[in-house]
């Protein structure tokens, strides 16, 4: 649609030029006539059969102007009209479930990416960037599991789909109102029970090595790297 | 009243029924959790560093598709809830998109962890 006004835009904007150059050819419109002129430049005058007289105090140079601004100026107009928009547009609003009885005094739970936060009674407001089509915030803290919320929004841009389940059997969609998204269930975190964490080694693990099936496995989407 | 014969059926009658509960439970529970940690080798210390931001992906056999990603946090875990139990295979990205970690993994009911996993610095 853009190319097509462009191309609208790019001929009138030539056909004014045109207009102004044959009319600028003319004698007494010439540049040459017109800066050796003390009077203002001739004025477009227009006459078809003797019968239909039209004419304008608007100098013929101005045509030139305005062949810029349709040829240039227009479809640049339109070209911002169809920007992308603004990032961090919609917020993703939610809180996380029993947050007091997850953190100990003086402790939260985080998320990242750092401009998302979580508040001290659990709730969040999320700022999402438009431009991505997924988006992840994870929540983590030292006594519970982590958690990824994944976040697509749809292309209408009217409604985001949300999940914290690696397959999606239990997702939202949520509208998208205002600008403002609101999770319909607070998000669920679980405890790190309290048992002894096993201790890494500090060299390599040995890779399991790689058979038929590993290798023959589809890729990974790449929507969703 | 109550007589010796009706005592003893209700009773095998009750016993049957808890084995059926507590025989067939792990079979009802279908969620599982799958909970593990990546570390980068350090060599300029004496543990591993762990290791941030890696993207966990699993493969189901059964249903032929990949999950979303969950992400490694800062202490380098990563946690994949609400798994059915299956043959599936764990396949883990490091922020350059390449494959830093690929295992089979069958996931059975209850909470699964896996043993720290250190990756060889490049």
């Amino acid at each position: 649609m853009f190319i097509l006004s462009l191309v609208l835009c790019l001929a009138c904007g030539l056909g004014f030029a045109a207009i102004a150059a044959w009319l600028m050819s003319r004698r007494g419109n010439t540049i040459r006539d017109i800066l050796a002129s003390d009077r203002q430049p001739e004025a477009l005058r227009i006459e078809v059969a003797d019968k239909l007289k039209i004419s304008t105090n608007v100098p013929t140079v101005a045509l030139y102007v305005i062949a810029a601004i349709v040829a240039i100026a227009l479809p640049a107009y339109l070209a911002w009209l169809d920007r992308p928009l603004p990032q961090s547009k919609t917020v993703l609003l939610g809180g996380i479930d029993g947050y007091l009885g997850l953190v100990g005094p003086g402790e939260k739970i985080y998320a990242y990416p750092p401009e998302m936060a979580v508040r001290g009674d659990g709730n969040f407001s999320f700022p999402l960037r438009n431009g991505d089509k997924q988006q992840s915030v994870l929540f983590e803290s030292p006594k519970t599991y982590p958690v990824t919320l994944t976040i697509i929004i749809k292309p209408d841009k009217k409604q985001l789909e949300v999940s914290t389940d690696p397959f999606w059997r239990k997702t939202y969609l949520i509208p998208i109102q205002d600008t403002f998204a609101k999770l319909p269930a607070p998000i669920e975190i679980s405890p790190v029970p309290s048992a002894h964490e096993q201790q890494a080694q500090n060299t390599p693990t040995p890779l399991p090595p790689v058979t038929a099936e590993m290798a023959s496995l589809p890729p990974i989407s790449g929507g969703d790297q | 009243m109550t007589t010796p014969n009706k005592t003893g059926w209700m009773a095998r009658t009750a016993a049957i029924a808890l084995f059926f509960v507590v025989g067939l439970y792990p079979c009802l529970a279908q969620d599982s959790r799958v909970t593990g940690s990546f570390f980068l080798q350090n060599p300029n210390a004496s543990v591993p560093d762990p290791e941030v931001g890696l993207s966990v992906y699993l493969f189901d056999t059964k249903g032929q598709v990949w999950s979303k990603p969950v992400f490694t946090d800062s202490l380098g875990r990563f946690s994949l809830a609400n798994i059915s139990p299956g043959d599936y295979y764990l396949r883990v990205l490091g922020q350059d998109g390449a494959v830093a970690w690929e295992q089979k993994l069958v996931i059975k009911a209850g909470v699964q962890r896996l043993q720290p996993i250190t990756l060889k610095r490049p």
